[in-house]
């Protein structure tokens, strides 16, 4: 135990009803977000447990998972895809939970829809059958993904036991330099750390780096916690979460706003805390990162190559040479230069409006390369409606890209929104598992920027160099 | 959920690292409310891209069709926090997985829907994977006891927490458990609503667009 509570600690222990087993705690839950997968099978649970549900003013639900994102969708987004939209939009209406379901324009990603609606306030608890949840903790709450059984159990009784994790620090320094974003901050902590450095950890993010970011890139670096491990990630709010959240649409107002502050403010720590373990990184000499394997802890800079099979250890040859098989690569070669399929650009991780200027900009006028698809999807109907504002969808579509309704999409693909068999994809989401894009579909996972880089080279490139 | 006391069947073994929960049970076999999740379980790796099964992979062998245990790497379940990938290890018939370690997360969805997540030291798991390699093993797990009958001894002995271990033996939802204390929680949440106002959601224009 630290010698003084963390962010974690204070957070956990304000919410926690009864101690009920040796580290296990019974925490009151604040918000609950649910989305069309996996919650259905939570509700049918419930529904034959004759349970209902505790507190539906504290849950949330979204359309997301599978929605189609083409323009003038609707429900019927693969044959029989309208089944897991009309469940969910039934069990809202059944139980009083508020859904922002398709056609309104809070439609969008869970963790973007929430942040964008002031739903995740600093010193809550906010659980979500998706391990991404983490990105909320941004805020300076407790946020984490749960699976299915645990849904269904927040649904009942608005609690959940959970096993304490142990505090870790990740410390950012430095600044980040031109052509790199926080997407190459968490992709080079996860490649030089492992995709297990985080396991029974609650990560909070500190330092200097992470004091310069905007709340949209604390998501991406919070967004990222569960690909090396860690379910909890966390950022201490400052005047940045204050300020975004003061805006938004449910976000306390007035006396209350002034009551919450007085307590979101008393939530920063001092510097000298003690984690369990603490990582480090200077991201001021960072280059652009991506993966060129099956794991999203395979990271190079882009400037790098693919690592000679004689630097594996001996444990990991065999995965090294089933990840290069996988993705059509040898040892030894240099990433830049490869060329590509498809470019995606969304996902949790990168499809807030900052992201979608960062690669507005990256295109400079240019067209995308022939016969390489490239996708936007914006995280929300809000983050589309800002950025149409701003003209960037003009932007995009006249460089080439397909700019589509938002949703989770490609990122893994659960619906139609595909990577084809063995085409190669510079993609912003956060995973480059083996299908994860689609049946055998290779995936590098990089920033918004390299992406659309990419896109206009039609290989991947150092998007320093292009611009 | 269904009771785990004592289960004995065969070890397959899969001995890879990270093997992650879209390679349990890709996202294509969860568009749907009515898919069984067993038919999805190592579909990219069980299948051929006909359809047919792939004699290579370790559950298609006729010794390993039966298996009632997985014996797995380094960090099994990462990724996704998609519970299918339980349910499809169940629906196989698997009741326990063996592993060096898990991830956080399909470890609770392990516990919470009946299969028993079990991490080994390094020695242990060595002693696991060099009998389950070299023919097939039949071993016993004792979820009361905390113990794994190999044919020879010694026994392996693992722990569960004991309010997990209580669940799988009596095979008790935790919902059940947890509102035996529903007037606890009540009185937490009014003390917590007193103190801290503003956590209630409310509906204002401005949220409605």
């Amino acid at each position: 135990m630290p010698q003084s509570p963390t962010l974690f600690d204070k957070i956990w222990q304000a919410h926690v009803i009864e101690t009920v087993d040796d580290n296990v705690d019974l925490l009151a839950i604040d918000r609950h977000f649910v989305h069309e997968v996996s919650s259905a099978e939570a509700f049918r649970q419930l529904d034959t447990a004759k349970h209902s549900v505790a507190q539906p003013g504290q849950t949330f639900a979204v359309h997301d998972h599978i929605v189609s994102t083409e323009p003038g969708r609707d429900a019927n987004t693969y044959a029989g895809g309208a089944e897991l939209i009309t469940f969910l939009e039934r069990n809202c209406r059944t139980s009083g939970i508020r859904l922002f379901g398709l056609g309104d324009p809070r439609q969008g990603i869970v963790h973007v829809t929430a942040a964008e609606n002031g739903l995740v306030l600093p010193g809550t608890t906010v659980v979500c059958g998706d391990s991404h949840t983490a990105t909320l903790g941004a805020f300076g709450a407790l946020a984490w993904g749960i699976g299915t059984t645990e849904v269904a159990h927040v649904l009942a009784t608005q609690t959940l036991a959970q096993k304490r994790p142990k505090p870790m620090a990740v410390e950012l320094s430095g600044a980040l330099p031109d052509g790199t974003t926080p997407k190459d901050a968490i992709l080079a902590i996860i490649g030089r750390f492992g995709i297990a450095a985080g396991v029974g950890h609650a990560v909070e993010y500190r330092g200097s780096a992470i004091r310069a970011l905007g709340m949209e890139g604390r998501m991406t670096i919070c967004n990222m916690s569960i690909e090396f491990g860690a379910r909890f990630g966390s950022i201490a709010p400052d005047d940045t979460t204050f300020e975004y959240l003061a805006n938004t649409a449910y976000a306390p107002k007035g006396e209350r706003w002034d009551s919450a502050l007085g307590y979101w403010q008393s939530l920063r720590c001092a510097d000298e805390l003690t984690f369990a373990r603490t990582l480090a990184l200077d991201v001021s000499t960072l280059v652009p990162q991506i993966t060129w394997g099956t794991t999203p802890g395979d990271v190079i800079g882009i400037d790098g190559r693919v690592p000679d099979r004689s630097a594996m250890p001996a444990e990991r040859r065999s995965a090294f040479d089933a990840a290069l098989a996988y993705m059509g690569l040898t040892e030894g070669q240099r990433i830049e230069g490869t060329p590509i399929d498809v470019v995606f650009i969304g996902s949790c991780t990168n499809s807030r409006l900052s992201d979608l200027r960062a690669a507005a900009k990256a295109i400079d006028g240019r067209h995308v390369a022939r016969g390489v698809r490239a996708l936007v999807v914006p995280g929300s109907g809000a983050v589309r409606a800002a950025a149409e504002r701003e003209g960037l969808d003009g932007i995009f579509r006249d460089a080439g890209f397909e700019w589509r309704e938002a949703g989770c999409s490609m990122c893994l693909g659960i619906n139609d929104d595909i990577v084809p068999p063995r085409a190669r994809c510079v993609s912003t989401s956060n995973r480059n598992f083996e299908g994860r894009q689609g049946a055998l579909a290779r995936t590098h996972l990089a920033s918004p920027v390299t992406a659309a880089a990419a896109a206009i080279a039609g290989r991947i490139s150092d998007p320093r160099k292009v611009a | 959920m269904r009771p785990f006391t004592s289960v004995t069947g065969i070890v397959a073994p899969l001995l890879r690292d990270d093997i992650d929960t879209d390679a349990i049970i890709p996202a294509a076999y969860m568009r749907s409310l009515s898919t069984d999740p067993a038919q999805g379980l190592f579909a990219r790796w069980r299948y051929r891209a006909d359809g047919t099964d792939d004699p290579s992979f370790v559950l298609n062998e006729p010794r390993f069709r039966e298996a009632t245990f997985l014996l797995a790497g380094r960090n099994f379940g990462c990724g996704s926090s998609r519970e299918n990938a339980v349910w499809a290890l169940s629906g196989f018939g698997i009741r326990c997985v063996f592993a060096l370690g898990f991830s956080d997360i399909f470890h609770e969805n392990a516990l919470k829907a009946g299969l028993v997540p079990i991490a080994l030291p390094p020695s242990e798991h060595e002693r696991l994977a060099h009998e389950a390699t070299r023919a097939a093993l039949t071993v016993s797990v004792d979820v009361a006891m905390q113990t794994v009958a190999l044919p020879e001894p010694p026994l392996i002995r693992f722990a569960l927490d004991s309010r997990s271990q209580a669940r799988l033996l009596r095979g008790i939802d935790e919902v059940d458990e947890t509102l035996t204390r529903r007037a606890r929680i009540e009185q937490f949440r009014i003390a917590q609503r007193a103190q801290y106002p503003w956590l209630d959601v409310v509906d204002t224009d401005a949220a409605h667009p």
